[in-house]
C-alpha cells in the first residue's frame, strides 16, 4: 500500500481532513526524530518498538573493486514488531 | 536517554505538540498503527512517506536444535516483518554521526582494533612468529614483576632484586654470557631460549617490527588497565596490597622506550624487547621505594596511567604524528645547516632545507646522509620523516655537480619573474607557463610563503615571486622531481583542507 492510498483510508477511518491528519502525522515525525537523537526508543501498543541504534565502524570490501572500505559508525532507526504483529504476520501469509 | 516512551507519553506529547486535545491525539495513533498492522498483516508492503518502508519478506525454513534436549528440528518457513527508514528519517536520526563518510583504506594499511577479512602482507608463519615474540615479552615481564613483587615488602631483598638487570641487559650481546653468569631467576633462563629460537628466524621487517610494536603496546596497555581495576577495587589494608599499583603500571609505561628502539634494533631482531621491559621494571621497583605509601602510590599509579595512556593516543592520531615528523625534519635539517660553515638564510620550508645543505656539501654526500640517516633512526618510529628526507638527497647530486664551479648559493637565487596575479590567474597555471607542469605550483608558494597564509585562497593583484628553477631542483623531465612536488602538494593540501 503506498502513502496516498493510506492516508486516504486513514482519513476515512478517523473522519478528519487531510489537514488534520497531515498535522498530526508531521507531529508524529517529529516526536520520533527528537526522541531518536536522544537515543530513546518508543513502544506503540499492539504494533512495535521504534528504536534508535547505534552501530559501530567496519571493514568491508567493495566486490566490484576489492577496495576495503571503512564504514563509519552511524544512528539507525530500527522497528521490532510487537508479538502480537509477529504472530499476525507469521500466520497470515497472503501473498 | 535510553528511556522508553510508553503510549500515553506518546499521547502526551503529540497533544502537545499539534495544540490538540488527548483524546484526538490517541484516536490518531491508534487508527493509524491499527490501519498500518492490518495492511502488514495482510502481507502486503506499506509505504509511509517520512517514517518507511514496511514489508513482510519469507524466511526459509532451517534447520536448528532444541535448546533444552539437543534434539535437531527445524524451524518452519515464516513472514517477518522488515522495516527500512525512509531517506529523510534515516538521516535525521544520524544527524550526530552525519560528519562520518565511508573512506577507502589504503591497500597497505593495517588495522588491528578492528576485524578485518585477512591481511595478506605476511606469510602464515611469519605471523606466527610475530605474535609469538610479542607475547613473550608479555609473559616473561609478568613473570619479572611477580617476581620482583615478592621479595619487596623485606628490604634486605633490595640486592636481589637488581640482579636481573645486568644480567637481562647483556642478554642482547651474548646469550652464552647469560649462561655462565645467570644465577637462579627462572625467568631469564626461559627468555634466553626463547631467543635462541628467535635468532634463528629470518630478521623482521619494518612493517613487522611496526606491527609487533602495535600488538604489544596493546597487550600491554589492556594488561594495565585490567589490573588497575583490579588493585583498585580492594581495600588498601597491608602494605603488600598497596605496592602492588606502582608495578602493575610498569607495563603502561613501557610502549614508549620500546617503540623507540625497535627501529633501531631494525636488522637484528626483536628479542630484546624483554630486556627493556626488565629495566623498566627495575626503575619501578625504585620508584616504589620513594613511595611506600598507600595514598602516595595510588595517585602515581593513576597518573601514570592516565598520562601513557593520554600518550599512547596522541601518539597514535595520525594528525599528531605528521606534525611531530615534520616538526623532527626540521631540526634535522637545522642541525645539518648549523654544520656547515657558510652561512645561509633559512626558510621555514622543509625541502629546501633538506636540499640546500645537501647542494653545498659537495665533498661527501653520501657521509652526510649516513649522519642524517644516523639521528633519524635514532628518533625511532619517525620514519617518515627520514623516508621524505632520503629521496630528496638522492636526487639532488645531479643539480649540485651542475652548480659546484661557478658556486652560487642556490637557496639566494633571485626571483625570474614577478608576477601580478589576475583574475583567472592560479598557482598551476603559473607553474605550467614557467615550469612546463602544473604540480611545481607548490614551489612558487613555498618561495612566496611568508607573505601568503592560504596557498588556495591568494588575493587578486598580489605580486608574486616566480622562483628559479635551479632553486627548487624544479625539471618537468624529471620524474623524481615531479613526485617531489607532489608530495609537498600533498602535504600542503592536507594542512589547508
Amino acid at each position: 500500500m503506498e502513502h496516498k492510498q493510506f492516508f486516504a483510508t486513514l482519513q476515512e477511518h478517523l473522519g478528519k481532513d487531510k489537514k488534520e491528519v497531515d498535522n498530526l502525522y508531521s507531529g508524529l515525525l517529529q516526536i520520533i526524530k527528537e526522541r531518536s537523537l536522544s537515543m530513546d526508543s518508543i513502544s506503540i501498543q499492539g504494533f512495535g518498538v521504534f528504536e534508535p541504534r547505534k552501530k559501530l565502524e567496519r571493514v568491508t570490501v567493495n566486490p566490484a573493486t576489492g577496495k576495503r572500505m571503512l564504514i563509519p559508525p552511524r544512528i539507525v532507526l530500527t522497528f521490532k514488531p510487537g508479538a502480537v504483529l509477529k504472530s499476525r504476520i507469521k500466520e497470515n501469509p497472503a501473498q | 536517554m535510553n528511556t522508553k516512551i510508553t503510549q500515553p507519553e506518546l499521547i502526551e506529547l503529540l497533544s502537545k505538540k499539534c495544540d490538540c486535545t488527548k483524546r484526538e491525539a490517541e484516536q490518531f495513533l491508534k487508527e493509524f498503527f491499527a490501519l498500518a498492522a492490518d495492511t502488514v498483516a495482510q502481507g502486503e508492503n506499506l509505504k509511509i512517506n517520512g517514517l518507511g518502508q514496511f514489508r513482510s519478506i519469507w524466511v526459509e525454513p532451517r534447520a536448528s536444535v532444541n535448546v533444552r534436549t539437543g534434539e535437531p528440528m527445524e524451524i518452519a518457513g515464516h513472514y517477518k516483518l522488515s522495516f527500512a527508514p525512509d531517506k529523510a528519517m534515516r538521516e535525521a536520526v544520524n544527524a550526530p554521526f552525519s560528519c562520518f563518510i565511508p573512506e577507502v583504506l589504503p591497500d597497505d594499511a593495517i588495522i588491528d582494533d578492528i576485524s578485518t577479512v585477512d591481511n595478506d602482507n605476511t606469510d602464515d608463519t611469519e605471523k606466527d612468529e610475530i605474535i609469538d615474540t610479542a607475547t613473550q615479552p608479555e609473559s616473561t615481564s609478568q613473570k619479572e614483576l611477580t617476581l620482583v613483587e615478592a621479595p619487596l615488602p623485606a628490604p634486605e631483598n633490595v640486592p636481589q632484586e637488581e640482579t636481573p638487570q645486568p644480567v637481562s641487559e647483556e642478554e642482547n650481546t651474548s646469550e652464552k654470557e647469560i649462561y655462565t653468569t645467570e644465577t637462579a631467576s627462572a625467568t631469564t633462563t626461559e627468555e634466553v631460549t626463547n631467543e635462541a629460537v628467535d635468532e634463528n628466524t629470518p630478521p623482521l621487517t619494518e612493517t613487522q617490527l611496526d606491527e609487533l610494536a602495535d600488538f604489544v603496546l596493546q597487550e600491554l596497555i589492556a594488561n594495565a588497565q585490567t589490573e588497575a581495576e583490579m588493585s583498585a577495587t580492594p581495600n588498601e589494608e597491608t602494605p603488600t596490597d598497596t605496592t602492588e599499583p606502582t608495578p602493575t603500571d610498569s607495563p603502561s609505561k613501557e610502549p614508549q622506550p620500546e617503540i623507540i628502539n625497535l627501529p633501531e634494533t631494525g636488522d637484528t631482531d626483536s628479542a630484546d624487547i624483554p630486556s627493556e621491559v626488565v629495566f623498566l621494571v627495575d626503575e619501578e621497583t625504585l620508584w616504589q621505594k620513594i613511595c611506600r605509601r598507600p595514598i602516595l602510590s595510588t595517585i602515581c599509579a593513576i597518573t601514570l596511567a592516565a598520562v601513557v595512556f593520554i600518550g599512547v593516543t596522541l601518539y597514535r592520531s595520525p594528525e599528531w604524528r605528521a606534525q611531530y615528523a615534520e616538526i623532527w625534519s626540521e631540526r634535522i635539517a637545522a642541525l645539518v645547516t648549523a654544520s656547515d660553515d657558510s652561512p645561509r638564510q633559512t626558510s621555514a620550508d622543509l625541502t629546501t632545507d633538506a636540499q640546500a645543505p645537501t647542494q653545498n656539501e659537495i665533498p661527501a654526500p653520501a657521509e652526510n646522509a649516513k649522519a642524517e640517516q644516523l639521528h633519524a633512526t635514532n628518533t625511532g618510529r619517525e620514519n617518515n620523516s627520514v623516508e621524505k628526507i632520503v629521496p630528496v638527497e638522492k636526487s639532488s647530486p645531479e643539480p649540485t655537480e651542475q652548480t659546484v664551479t661557478p658556486r652560487p648559493d642556490v637557496t639566494t637565487l633571485p626571483p625570474i619573474a614577478t608576477v601580478k596575479l589576475e583574475r583567472g590567474k592560479r598557482l598551476t597555471l603559473l607553474a605550467l607557463e614557467y615550469y612546463g607542469d602544473k604540480v611545481f605550483w607548490v614551489y612558487i608558494y613555498e618561495e612566496n610563503r611568508n607573505r601568503i597564509s592560504n596557498p588556495n585562497n591568494i588575493p587578486i593583484g598580489f605580486s608574486l615571486n616566480i622562483p628559479d628553477a635551479r632553486k627548487y631542483g624544479i625539471d618537468a623531465n624529471d620524474k623524481a622531481s615531479i613526485d617531489r612536488a607532489n608530495k609537498l602538494a600533498d602535504e600542503l593540501k592536507k594542512r589547508y583542507k
